[in-house]
């Protein structure tokens, strides 16, 4: 609770990515019932940690209800974390859905699903386990479940957060790898709450693919300016490294990493069925695009087109979150040029990048505001 | 909903963003019914040719009660001059600190700083040109 509060208390609550955090809360409300999320209120909170971060409540919801004095915790609230450097980063803060697939998993109880998938573990772990070793065999057993689960949690999250904002997540991700300066054995190593992290990018290329976001891209983007996000994501879906587990390859760890690829399609079938009711972001991103981009690029925010019967189509948030996170994987010679600005050097650079991220922002926020507007 | 009390002051920022042709420029005003409770809007009133971005708005409450203020309420009004003919201008061009942006800036001083050495260069402190001469700093 402390920590939570002193976050609270620290947090300038105007400086989190509004936008985003709006988006997350009015996608919560179109949750089917089932999945135990619907309604579900998402609180943002800028923490001094270098980690996006999902703060699981269950002590918080214990404690409220075990102490008369107390309210209970309303249960419908998730809290997620972003480092506060990274507010107008629009490109990193779309790690934000990650997060918000570890509430999903936790409130939908996807665990619940995937545990009589693990039912022949104990007998694996048998045949590597000995009486001479340091725990004994419920321990071991313990301990790789939660650790398997712990991963498929990771998994499940990654593939939820791509289902919901498309290529913006595999950008964030692969940004995150190249931030954390691990080098290609490294992404190969599965730790103790994290599978390996070519492996989780493997998997999220593969669900792109999947979902036809590299033909999107191809067609929308007539310049191809994007061909080497495309040709990443293309890459990436084909890995298909020798997995290890941190530096030990005991048979207890190939076991659990045998069990944890056995798991992987029912973790692919909970986000299906999860995320079920989602529309496809295809067919806007396909159409607004073009338009979107070219308002970025003269530094303005997206126009809002005409329909065909002369009202205002409005794009969803989150295509205009994708155009500007592939835009910033882009060439932007054309805005140095606009605003006179020097590519090489570094304020400028920070200028540029930080004002395309603030237009993406203020298009989301339009997209959010406008059409509530017009519904009413 | 925003409340303002008396002789309070806050920065904010106008929802729509513009984007200024070479051969107009703008004045930001107050809308007299706001006026009218002692509110007024803008004090930086001018708005450049090519400008793009969302108007800061420097609100101050002149008066001592409190005004609430509705989010996305009108409280601003924009009159456009000509200040050229259409086409005059060769090409557009971004510029100034403040361009493109989306939310309330914090003010800037540090392009000024060049044409602020000068001017002390101009006219030192005369503390400073005690102390520059070896002269005691009291």
């Amino acid at each position: 609770m402390y920590r939570l509060v002193r976050q609270v208390c620290d947090a300038d609550t105007l400086a989190i990515p509004f936008p985003i955090i709006t988006y997350i809360n009015s996608a919560m409300e179109e949750f089917p019932t089932v999945s135990g999320a619907s309604g579900a209120r998402i609180l943002l909170l800028a923490t001094d940690e270098l980690n996006f971060l999902h703060h699981k409540l269950d002590a918080v919801v214990k404690v409220c209800h075990d102490c008369p004095i107390v309210p209970d915790f309303p249960s419908n609230v998730g809290v997620i974390a972003f480092p506060y450097t990274e507010r107008n980063s629009i490109c990193l803060n779309s790690l934000l859905f990650h997060e918000l697939g570890h509430f999903i998993f936790q409130k939908a109880r996807v665990e619940e699903q995937i545990l009589p998938s693990l039912h022949d573990l104990d007998a694996k772990l048998e045949t590597v386990t000995s009486r001479g070793m340091l725990f004994g065999q419920p321990v071991m057993l313990r301990m790789a479940k939660q650790t398997i689960l712990s991963w498929c949690n990771e998994l499940f999250s990654d593939l939820f957060a791509t289902t919901l904002v498309g290529p913006s997540y595999y950008i964030a991700f692969d940004r995150l790898i190249r931030l954390s300066g691990s080098d290609q054995q490294q992404q190969t190593e599965f730790f103790g709450r994290h599978p390996a992290d070519l492996f989780r990018k493997k998997l999220v290329a593969e669900w792109l693919i999947r979902d036809g976001w590299n033909a999107a891209i191809d067609k929308a983007d007539k310049e191809k300016a994007n061909a080497h996000v495309l040709s990443s994501m293309a890459e990436a879906a084909i890995l298909d490294p020798v997995w290890t587990y941190g530096l030990d390859n005991s048979a207890l760890a190939l076991v659990m990493l045998d069990s944890f690829l056995s798991v992987v399609p029912n973790v692919k079938e909970s986000v299906k069925e999860i995320s079920a009711h989602l529309s496809s972001q295809i067919d806007d991103f396909e159409k607004h695009y073009g338009a979107i981009t070219a308002s970025l690029v003269h530094l303005c925010v997206p126009k809002v087109q005409r329909g065909e019967n002369g009202g205002d189509v409005y794009p969803s948030p989150v295509v205009v979150l994708i155009c500007g996170s592939l835009l910033l994987r882009q060439d932007l010679s054309p805005i140095f040029e606009l605003t006179g600005r020097k590519p090489d050097d570094m304020q400028d650079r920070l200028w540029v990048e930080d004002r395309l991220n603030r237009l993406v922002m203020k298009g989301m926020e339009d997209c959010l505001i406008l059409k509530k507007w017009c519904v009413q | 909903m925003l409340v303002l009390p008396g002789k309070g002051v806050v920065l904010a920022s106008a929802f729509e963003y513009l984007k200024m042709p070479g051969h107009v420029t703008g004045q930001v005003m107050t809308r007299s019914s706001i006026g009218r409770i002692y509110v007024t809007t803008a004090t930086a009133t001018l708005v450049h040719p090519f400008y793009r971005g969302c108007l800061t708005l420097e609100i101050v409450n002149l008066g001592n009660a409190p005004v609430e203020l509705d989010i996305l309420s009108r409280i601003a009004q924009l009159q456009f001059h000509y200040c050229g003919e259409e086409g005059e201008a060769i090409r557009d061009a971004v510029s100034g600190r403040y361009a493109a942006a989306t939310e309330p800036e914090f003010p800037d001083f540090t392009s000024d700083e060049s044409e602020y050495l000068k001017l002390r260069a101009f006219r030192p402190h005369p503390r400073r040109r005690r102390e520059e001469q070896g002269g005691s700093k009291d």
